[in-house]
């Protein structure tokens, strides 16, 4: 495989991973909406902090990993 | 006020997502009958300390100015920011003043639906990493319409897109003049015009003559003090409660109005309707910001600007617990100090005193000057990147590419940057006048919708779909700022509390779940019936587009 086959591919891997990561996040925050708007009494206050905390911390650990994640595979495509 | 007769909790949620966005919007009214609360202790070292904020910053737009020669310099500081700098950058653009008071009111009115706010702010940083960031930095120079226009008629889009971003910006901008003016007036005791010209000749001086340096410079520094003072505050306010979470939800049931019911969603969010369009007003609004996004052009490449994002949210994150803490603490610290309740019974000055408050008891009047202080530079910082966003707007999308038509004249292109400055300012101060008296609570939703409908939809089809057009993009624009104002219009917001009907004709405070998938939506089939051959040229070019945006090896044929 040539070196533009690569980039094509490792720019449609990157696409396809970028697309379902904002659908799961999308998902993520929504769904929490959702729940705490259509069924108000099912948790506790503690869950919601917990809850929302997770998804605060989720935003931060996503980026992180995502920012690592693409540097390398832009690393690895540089090295070859 | 005027509310919603049959929609409360729907406008109190827009006033809700205004406080966020724009700083006391949704209190100038009631800020106004406390004019002059402020003791002489409180006046001088709220003063004091915002006098060396203003020297510092003059100091930064003096040094800044030396080095900003170029249009390159004064649009992006000549790109040379570090990750860790932009990202502070950022994440000062995105925490106003109003992050800081609107949110911690949220929640000491609404307790457990003023958390959704808190992710709401954090949320979208993820999503701007995954679609934009470095794509972003390596297809465009000075704003974000040299993305969407890369492969598409560049005339067209930068029409349609400066028609979007000053919409944004004049919102946007508007209900923070309107909020500055009321926050000094109450904070200093100085006549509201008076606050709104000096805040306008402040942010023209900042960004006329320091361009993108000194405006970077004086976020990060605001961003460093805000952070620093909701740090301080917080810990002393959880410092009551022996640091649990717990015992301040405990304390916060006992103490409220609400009681108990102030621990269960519902106060403000109750439809989740209403809830997903204010979530996706969340998630992909501020992807549409402008002035968020001219920020990715600050910084050398690709890999920075995802940096940058990283450091950002991070420090969001981290200030929107904090805020959220504040505002927590303060149901339970503030139940029992009558000193800061009306006749009313009521918070004076409204629910967006709550951080100012907290602090004036916890500190005394030493830090609520700090705190007073520190949330006027913030308000400063936010305006001058406003206006340095839409000043780019008109120098390098209006004049040097529509009317110029690319043939760029360095020294040209900068006068008119300045004049364009100055002429935002006059603008600015003019509306913030103008809208004095205006509830303009509805500004900050319509400028997040628009900026979901519109940028984002624009530059999410440009960057993912091969198949947008030039005809598909400026059909979907258009119907996208057509449906998302006209629907914030027909909404309690506008049609009931400003035009004063009896029921809205939108039921929704937030357009967003229905204008973002019409614009999406007519521009997909708008650009799969466009059999022309520039249709062709412009999908065709997605290829090239794909590898630039990957690796910011631009090709000759775009280096202008």
């Amino acid at each position: 495989m040539d070196d533009d086959s690569k980039l094509e591919l490792r720019i449609l891997k990157r696409r396809r991973t970028d697309l379902l990561l904002t659908i799961l996040t999308a998902a993520l925050f929504l769904g929490f909406l959702i729940i705490i708007t259509a069924f108000p009494t099912n948790l506790s206050a503690s869950s919601i902090v917990f809850l929302g905390l997770l998804l605060v911390l989720y935003s931060v650990a996503a980026t992180l990993i995502y920012q690592s994640w693409v540097d390398r595979i832009q690393q690895d495509g540089d090295d070859k | 006020m005027k509310r919603a007769v049959t929609y409360p909790r729907l406008a109190k949620g827009t006033a809700a997502l205004a406080a966020m966005a724009t700083p006391v919007a949704a209190y100038a009214e009631g800020a106004l009958s406390i004019e002059g609360k402020g003791a002489d202790g409180l006046q001088w070292i709220a003063i004091g300390v915002f006098l060396a904020f203003v020297a510092l910053t003059l100091v930064i737009t003096y040094v800044a100015a030396k080095r900003t020669g170029t249009t390159e310099e004064f649009y992006s500081a000549g790109g040379g920011l570090t990750g860790l700098q932009n990202g502070l950058a950022i994440a000062g653009d995105w925490m106003s003043a109003a992050t800081f008071l609107g949110m911690s009111g949220l929640v000491f009115t609404f307790g457990m639906d003023g958390i959704v706010y808190a992710i709401g702010a954090a949320i979208s940083w993820p999503v701007i990493m995954f679609i934009l960031s470095d794509r972003v930095r390596n297809l465009g120079k000075h704003t974000y319409m040299d993305v969407v226009a890369y492969r598409l008629d560049n005339k067209a889009m930068r029409t349609l897109g400066s028609f979007s971003s000053l919409a944004i910006i004049a919102l946007y901008l508007t209900a923070q003049m309107v909020g500055a003016g009321a926050l000094i007036q109450i904070l200093f005791g100085l006549p509201y015009w008076v606050a709104v010209v000096l805040v306008g000749i402040l942010m023209t001086i900042y960004v006329s003559f320091g361009g993108m340096l000194a405006t970077s410079w004086i976020q990060i520094i605001k961003a460093v003090i805000l952070l620093i003072g909701g740090s301080t505050l917080a810990f002393i306010a959880m410092s009551h409660f022996g640091f649990s979470i717990g015992h301040m939800l405990d304390q916060a049931a006992q103490h409220s109005p609400r009681g108990p019911a102030i621990l269960l969603p519902g106060n403000l969010l109750d439809d989740p309707v209403a809830a997903v369009s204010l979530g996706l007003a969340f998630l992909f609004g501020p992807a549409g910001l402008p002035h968020i996004l001219m920020r990715f052009f600050t910084v050398p490449d690709g890999k920075t600007a995802r940096r940058s994002v990283s450091w950002a949210s991070l420090f969001i994150a981290y200030f929107q617990i904090v805020v959220f803490l504040i505002g927590l603490a303060a149901i339970t610290l503030l139940a029992n100090e009558s000193q800061f309740f009306g006749p009313d019974g009521k918070l004076i000055g409204g629910a967006n005193m709550t951080a100012l408050h907290l602090s004036e008891l916890l500190g005394g009047q030493w830090l609520l000057g700090v705190v007073s202080a520190v949330t006027f530079a913030t308000i400063l910082a936010v305006v001058a990147g406003l206006t340095l966003s839409a000043a780019s707007t008109f120098s390098h999308d209006i004049y040097a590419t529509i009317i110029a038509k690319g043939a760029r004249d360095e020294a040209k292109e900068m006068r008119i940057s300045r004049i364009a400055t100055v002429l935002v300012g006059i603008v600015a101060i003019a509306l913030g006048i103008l809208f004095q008296k205006q509830n303009v609570a509805f500004m900050a939703t319509l400028s997040l919708a628009v900026a979901a409908s519109v940028n984002f939809a624009l530059l999410f089809l440009s960057l993912f779909w091969r198949g947008l057009t030039t005809k598909g993009a400026v059909y979907g624009g258009v119907v996208g700022l057509v449906s998302s104002v006209g629907m914030v219009m027909l909404s309690g917001a506008v049609w009931v509390d400003i035009f004063g009907f009896v029921e809205p004709i939108f039921p929704y405070p937030h357009p967003t779940i229905f204008s973002l998938p019409l614009t999406l939506v007519t521009a997909v089939l708008v650009s799969l019936g466009d059999k022309s051959a520039r249709a062709d040229a412009e999908r065709a070019a997605f290829n090239e587009q794909s590898i630039v945006a990957e690796t910011g090896q631009v090709s000759a044929q775009h280096t202008t």
